[in-house]
C-alpha cells in the first residue's frame, strides 16, 4: 500500500510537470498548426537560465520570474525569426525546422553551461512529510501545486481577458479573426511566447529531480506527446490531466507490470499514443477536429 | 537532351566503380554509409515526397533490417546475401503492420505514432539483450571478400553498396513513373481526387509503408554490415531524426536527392567534428536550417514566377483541401 | 524519370558536383597505406570518449591524456618521437566510437586507441582485424583478457573484483546482511551482480535487483520499491549527479540503509561533495586515490600530478578522479611505449603484459600495478574506505583479490 502511495504520489508530481510541457506543445499546435519538437529544448534552456541567474545571486523567485520574462521573449522571438518564414510550408518543413531547433537550443545550452548534469537543490525547500509508508517532499508537493496554478492563470487569461479571446479566436480561424480586426500576428507571436514561459515553469521545477543537463526535458518527449494526444487539442485541462495519467502509468506499469521494466519505460506512453488515435483521435478531453488534420 | 540524359546514368555508375581503386579505405568506409542511407531516404521519398506522409520512425526500420542482418548471420550461420534478403522481408512485414494504423491516422498524428516506435526500438532491443547482445550489441565480424578477389573487405562492401544503390534507385525511377507512383501523387494533393480515380487512399498508405519499410531494412542491412558490430544506439531517435533532415534537405522526391541528402548527414557532422569544441552540434543544426530557408526562398521565387506549380512538382502538402483551394485561388488570381 | 526538365539538369549537376569534390578531397589509395612510426614522425594516440551527452563528464579523461603526454614530450618525448594526442567526442554513442576509432587508424594511422566505457567493446572487432592495440577505459567483466581480441588491453580492475572485496567486508561484519543492486541497466549490471554473488558469503545474500534505463536521473520510484523490502545494504551503480541526488533522497525519506557505492562514480568532487550530510557513513572500495580528498592534499605524487596538469592541460580540474584515470592510463601506456622504443603492435603488446610497479603515481600507498594475464587487468588491489563527510577513511587492511579467469570469449 505504502509503495502505491508512493509511486502515485511521485508519478503525479512528474505528471504534472509533463502535462505543463504537454500545454505549452498544446498552445503552440492551436495556435499556429505546429508541432514543436524543440519544446522540450527550450524548457530545458530556461531552465538553465533560472539557474544562471540563481548562481549570480538572485533569490529563488525572482530567478524564475526572470526566466520566464527571458523566455517569453524567446519564444516570441523565434516564432518570427524561424517560425513565420516557413509558416505556409509542408508541415515536413516545419517539422524539420523545429527538429534542427531542437538540436541547436539543446547545442547551444551545451556550448555556454557544459554537458556535466548539475545538481540543483529543491525549489521548495526540503521538508518530507509521512503518509502511512509512502513520504511526500516538499519538492513533490510544490510541484504539483505550481501545476495547478499555471493551469488556473492560463485558464483565467484565455477565457477571460480579452487578450484571450483574441487569441482563441486567432486559433479558431486565422482569416475570420483577422476580418474582425485582431492582429492575428502578435497573437502567433504570444502564443509561442506564453508556451515558452510555460515550458520554462516546467523545466525549472523538474530541475531539482531530473539533475540539470541539456537533454533533460527531451528524454520525456513521448511522453509529452503522450500527454498532449490524451488530453486532445483544445482542452489545456485535458492535457495537464493526460500528463498525469502519464506520469503515474507509466511509474505503475514499471513497480508492477516485469515486463516494463526500467528500460521499456517508453513503451508506456507509445501504447497511450496509438491507442488513443485509433480509439478516440481528438482525445479524451478534445473537441472533434475541424480543419487542421 | 535525351542523349544527354542516356549517357549521364551509366557514366555516373562508372565512375563511382571506378572509384574503388582511387580511393583511400576509410574514404570509400564513408561512401558505402552513404549509399547504405540513400537507400533508406528513397524509400522516405516514396513515403514523404510521393505519398504526402510524414514518417519519424524509419530508424526502427532500418534497425528491423540491421540487426535482423546480423542475427542471422552470427546466430544462424546464413549467409551474407540471404540474410539481408530475409531481414528486407521481415522490414517489409513490419512495415506493413507498422502502416496499418495509416488507414484511420493521418498526417501529423501518425508521425507522433512513428516518433514512439522510434524511440522504443532502441529499448525494446535492450530488453530483450539475450537475443540481442542488449545494450554493448552483436560482435559481428567484418563480412568476407568472396571468391578471392583481390579486393579489401571494404572496397568490397563499397561495391556491394554501389551496385544494390544502382539497382534500388532504377526500381525507385520506374515505380515513381508508374501508375502506382502517380497513384501516390494524387494521394498526396487530395484524398478526394485519388478516391474519385478509383485510389483509396488508405491502401496506398499502408502499401507504401510497406515497400518504404522494405527499402529501409535492406539500406539498414547493408548500413550495418558495413559497420560491424550491432549496437542500439545505432538506431536511435536521432537518426530517424536525421534521415528525415537527409530527405528534407534533398528535395524530398528525386534519386539523387537521396543521395545527396544521405551525404549531407554523413559527411556534415565529420565535418563539424573536426571543428574542434565550438559546437559542432549547433553548426550541423544551422547548416540544417540554412539549407531549408534557402530551398524555401528559391521554390517561392521560382513560383512567383510561374515556372513551378507550387501544388504538384516540389512542395509536399498533404491532404488538406482548404489550403488546396485557397492556393488555387491565389494561383489563378 | 527525373521529374521535370529543371530538377533533372539540376540532379545531373549536383552529382557531377559532388563526385569532383570528393575526387578532389581525397588522397590516392597508394600514399595512405604505409603506418610505421619508427620514421622520425610522431606517435599517434587516438582517444574517443564522450564530450556531450549524458556522460560528458567523463571528457576529462581526454585532458588527463594531453596532460601527461604533455609532460613526456617536454622531457624529449619516447624514444626520440613526440606524441601525439588526437582527441574525438564519442558522445558515449558506440556508432560514433567506432567511427572514431577507424578514423584513428585509416585516417592518423595511430598506433594505439584509448577508449572510455562499454561501448569500446563494440570497437574490438575493428581494432582486432586492423592490429592496432586499444586500451579500454573499462571495468566490463566481458572486457578481460581474451583469445580472440588480443589486441584489446584494460585500464580499471574487472569491477568485479572491487565488489568482490565490499561484499567480502560487508558479509564479515553483517553476516545476515540482505543486499539491493540498484545499477544502470548494462552490461555493467550483470559484472557487478557477478561480483555480489561471488563475494557474499554465510547469510549476506544478493535478494533484489533494480535496474534502470541509462536516461532517467530520477531514481526515486526505485528506491521507493527498494525501502519497501527488507535489505539492508545497497549498492548503489549510478551516475554520479544521479548518484547524489539518490543518497539525498535516501536520507531525506529517513531509510536506514547502508549505502555502497562504486569508486568509478562516487569520487568526492563528483558526487560525495554535493551530497552533505547524507554521504557519512558511505562505503567503498578503492585503489585510486581521490584527487579531492584532503588526506593527499599535501602528497608529494599528487602535487606532481597536479602540476603537470595545470601546466600541460590548463583549465582542466585536478580533482576530478577522471583526469586522475586518464592521466594514469597515459602513464601506464608511456611505459610500454618506452620499452618496446614506440612502436605500435605487438612489441607494445608484450611491454604492456611486463608492467609490474609499486611507484606509480596516482594509487594508494601499497597498490601494486601489474598485469595479470588471468584477466588481463592491472589492478587486484583493493582497499575498503568509508567516507566520513570529507574524506575516505580506509578500514581494515589492504586486499589482493585473485583474479577470475575469464570464460571466453
Amino acid at each position: 500500500m505504502g509503495l502505491l502511495l508512493q509511486q502515485l504520489v511521485s508519478g503525479i508530481a512528474s505528471g504534472m510537470m509533463i502535462g505543463l510541457l504537454g500545454m505549452a506543445l498544446s498552445t503552440v499546435y492551436q495556435g499556429t498548426g505546429v508541432l514543436n519538437f524543440g519544446q522540450g529544448a527550450l524548457a530545458t534552456a530556461s531552465a538553465y537560465i533560472a539557474w544562471h541567474l540563481q548562481q549570480t545571486g538572485w533569490p529563488f523567485w525572482w530567478s524564475f520570474v526572470g526566466s520566464l520574462v527571458v523566455s517569453f521573449a524567446l519564444g516570441w522571438l523565434i516564432e518570427r525569426v524561424l517560425i513565420r518564414p516557413v509558416a505556409d510550408a509542408p508541415e515536413l518543413t516545419i517539422l524539420v525546422v523545429t527538429a534542427a531547433l531542437l538540436l541547436g537550443v539543446t547545442a547551444v545550452v551545451g556550448m555556454i553551461w557544459g554537458y556535466d548534469a548539475q545538481a540543483v537543490s529543491s525549489s521548495f525547500g526540503d521538508h518530507v512529510w509521512h503518509l502511512g509508508d509512502a513520504v511526500v517532499t516538499a519538492q513533490q508537493v510544490g510541484t504539483a501545486a505550481a501545476g495547478l496554478v499555471a493551469l488556473v492563470i492560463l485558464h483565467l487569461v484565455l477565457h477571460r481577458t480579452s487578450l484571450g479571446l483574441k487569441m482563441r479566436a486567432s486559433a479558431m480561424n486565422r482569416k475570420s479573426a483577422a476580418y474582425l480586426g485582431v492582429n492575428t500576428s502578435r497573437m502567433l507571436g504570444i502564443g509561442w511566447g506564453l508556451a515558452a514561459a510555460m515550458g520554462a515553469a516546467a523545466g525549472i521545477f523538474s530541475a531539482p529531480v531530473s539533475q540539470l543537463n541539456p537533454d533533460m526535458m527531451t528524454n520525456a518527449l513521448l511522453m509529452t506527446f503522450a500527454a498532449l494526444v490524451l488530453g486532445g487539442v483544445g482542452s489545456l485541462g485535458g492535457v495537464m490531466i493526460g500528463g498525469v495519467i502519464v506520469g503515474v502509468s507509466t511509474n505503475l506499469g514499471f513497480t508492477y507490470l516485469p515486463f516494463i521494466s526500467g528500460d521499456t519505460a517508453d513503451v508506456v506512453p507509445f501504447v497511450v499514443i496509438l491507442a488513443i488515435l485509433l480509439l478516440r483521435p481528438q482525445g479524451l478531453f478534445g473537441r472533434e477536429s475541424g480543419a487542421r488534420s | 537532351m535525351r542523349t544527354s540524359r542516356r549517357f549521364a546514368t551509366p557514366v555516373m555508375v562508372l565512375l563511382c566503380v571506378v572509384l574503388t581503386w582511387i580511393l583511400s579505405d576509410y574514404q570509400l568506409y564513408n561512401l558505402t554509409q552513404v549509399g547504405a542511407l540513400a537507400i533508406v531516404v528513397l524509400g522516405l521519398n516514396l513515403l514523404m515526397g510521393h505519398l504526402g506522409s510524414i514518417s519519424a520512425g524509419h530508424s526502427a526500420l532500418m534497425g528491423v533490417g540491421g540487426y535482423g542482418t546480423v542475427l542471422l548471420t552470427t546466430r544462424a550461420d546464413v549467409p551474407g546475401p540471404f540474410a539481408i534478403v530475409l531481414a528486407t522481408l521481415a522490414t517489409c512485414v513490419a512495415g506493413l503492420i507498422v502502416g496499418l494504423p495509416a488507414l484511420r491516422i493521418r498526417g501529423l498524428s501518425f508521425a507522433l505514432v512513428t516518433l514512439g516506435l522510434a524511440i522504443v526500438f532502441p529499448e525494446l532491443v535492450i530488453h530483450f539483450s539475450g537475443l540481442t547482445g542488449g545494450a554493448n550489441g552483436l560482435a559481428s565480424a567484418p563480412v568476407a571478400v568472396p571468391f578471392g578477389l583481390a579486393l579489401t573487405q571494404v572496397q568490397w562492401m563499397y561495391l556491394v553498396v554501389a551496385v544494390s544503390l544502382a539497382v534500388v534507385v532504377f526500381g525507385f525511377l520506374l515505380v515513381a513513373s508508374s501508375a502506382y507512383g502517380r497513384g501516390l501523387d494524387a494521394v498526396r494533393v487530395s484524398e478526394d481526387l485519388a478516391n474519385s480515380c478509383g485510389v483509396s487512399p488508405g491502401r496506398a498508405g499502408v502499401l507504401t509503408f510497406g515497400v518504404s519499410a522494405a527499402l529501409a531494412g535492406f539500406g539498414g542491412g547493408l548500413y550495418q554490415l558495413s559497420l560491424g558490430t550491432a549496437t542500439p544506439d545505432t538506431y536511435s531517435f536521432s537518426l530517424s531524426l536525421s534521415l528525415v533532415f537527409a530527405s528534407v534537405i534533398g528535395g524530398m522526391r528525386g534519386a539523387i536527392g537521396a543521395i545527396v541528402g544521405a551525404a549531407f548527414i554523413i559527411y556534415a557532422p565529420n565535418y563539424t567534428a573536426s571543428l574542434g569544441n565550438h559546437g559542432p552540434q549547433l553548426i550541423y543544426a544551422l547548416l540544417i536550417l540554412a539549407v531549408v530557408y534557402g530551398r524555401r526562398v528559391i521554390e517561392l521565387l521560382r513560383a512567383r514566377r510561374g515556372t513551378v506549380d507550387l501544388r504538384v512538382d516540389t512542395d509536399v502538402t498533404p491532404a488538406e483541401p482548404a489550403r488546396q483551394a485557397t492556393a488555387s485561388a491565389a494561383q489563378r488570381s | 524519370m527525373f521529374g521535370t526538365r529543371i530538377s533533372q539538369r539540376r540532379a545531373v549537376g549536383a552529382l557531377v558536383c559532388l563526385t569532383a569534390a570528393m575526387t578532389s578531397l581525397t588522397a590516392c589509395r597508394s600514399s595512405s597505406s604505409d603506418s610505421d612510426s619508427d620514421s622520425g614522425g610522431p606517435i599517434v594516440v587516438g582517444v574517443t570518449v564522450p564530450q556531450s551527452g549524458a556522460l560528458a563528464s567523463y571528457g576529462v579523461i581526454a585532458k588527463g591524456i594531453q596532460a601527461y603526454f604533455g609532460s613526456v614530450n617536454a622531457s624529449g618525448g619516447i624514444s626520440g618521437h613526440k606524441v601525439e594526442v588526437k582527441v574525438l567526442d564519442d558522445g558515449y554513442q558506440a556508432a560514433q566510437s567506432l567511427n572514431n576509432v577507424r578514423k584513428f587508424v585509416q585516417q592518423d594511422h595511430a598506433s594505439l586507441v584509448v577508449g572510455f566505457g562499454a561501448i569500446t567493446s563494440a570497437d574490438r572487432d575493428y581494432m582486432q582485424s586492423a592490429k592496432v592495440p586499444l586500451i579500454a577505459i573499462n571495468g566490463n567483466a566481458d572486457m578481460n583478457r581474451s583469445e580472440k581480441y588480443s589486441y584489446i588491453r584494460t585500464e580499471l580492475s574487472d569491477q568485479r573484483i572491487d565488489v568482490i572485496a565490499d561484499a567480502k567486508a560487508t558479509s564479515a561484519a553483517h553476516p545476515d546482511a540482505k543486499v539491493a543492486l540498484l545499477s544502470i541497466n548494462s552490461d555493467i549490471a550483470d559484472t557487478l551482480a557477478d561480483g555480489l554473488t561471488r563475494g557474499l558469503s554465510g547469510g549476506a545474500k544478493l535478494t533484489q535487483k533494480q535496474l534502470y534505463p541509462a536516461t532517467a536521473t530520477d531514481l526515486t520510484a526505485y528506491v521507493n520499491k527498494l525501502k519497501s523490502t527488507d535489505v539492508t545494504d545497497v549498492f548503489i551503480n549510478a551516475a554520479a549527479p544521479t548518484l547524489a541526488a539518490t543518497m539525498k533522497y535516501i536520507h531525506q525519506i529517513g531509510w536506514k540503509v547502508r549505502v555502497h557505492v562504486f569508486q568509478n562514480n562516487a569520487s568526492i568532487a563528483a558526487a560525495m561533495s554535493l551530497v552533505g550530510n547524507a554521504a557519512t557513513g558511505a562505503i567503498s572500495s578503492f585503489y585510486f586515490k581521490d584527487p579531492a580528498d584532503p588526506r593527499w592534499a599535501s602528497d608529494a605524487d599528487m602535487e606532481k600530478y597536479r602540476d603537470i596538469v595545470g601546466k600541460y592541460a590548463a583549465g582542466t580540474d585536478a580533482n576530478n578522479l577522471f583526469t586522475l584515470v586518464g592521466f594514469t592510463t597515459a602513464e601506464a601506456a608511456a611505459d610500454a611505449l618506452g620499452r618496446s622504443d614506440g612502436e605500435g603492435g605487438t612489441k607494445f603488446l608484450d611491454a604492456w603484459d611486463k608492467i609490474d610497479s609499486t611507484t606509480m603515481i596516482g594509487y594508494l600507498p601499497g597498490v601494486r600495478v601489474a598485469y595479470d594475464p588471468i584477466d588481463g587487468r592491472l589492478f587486484h588491489s583493493e582497499q575498503i574506505v568509508e567516507f566520513d563527510g570529507k574524506s575516505w577513511q580506509p578500514v581494515g587492511d589492504l586486499q589482493t583479490v585473485p583474479a577470475i579467469p575469464s570464460s571466453g570469449q
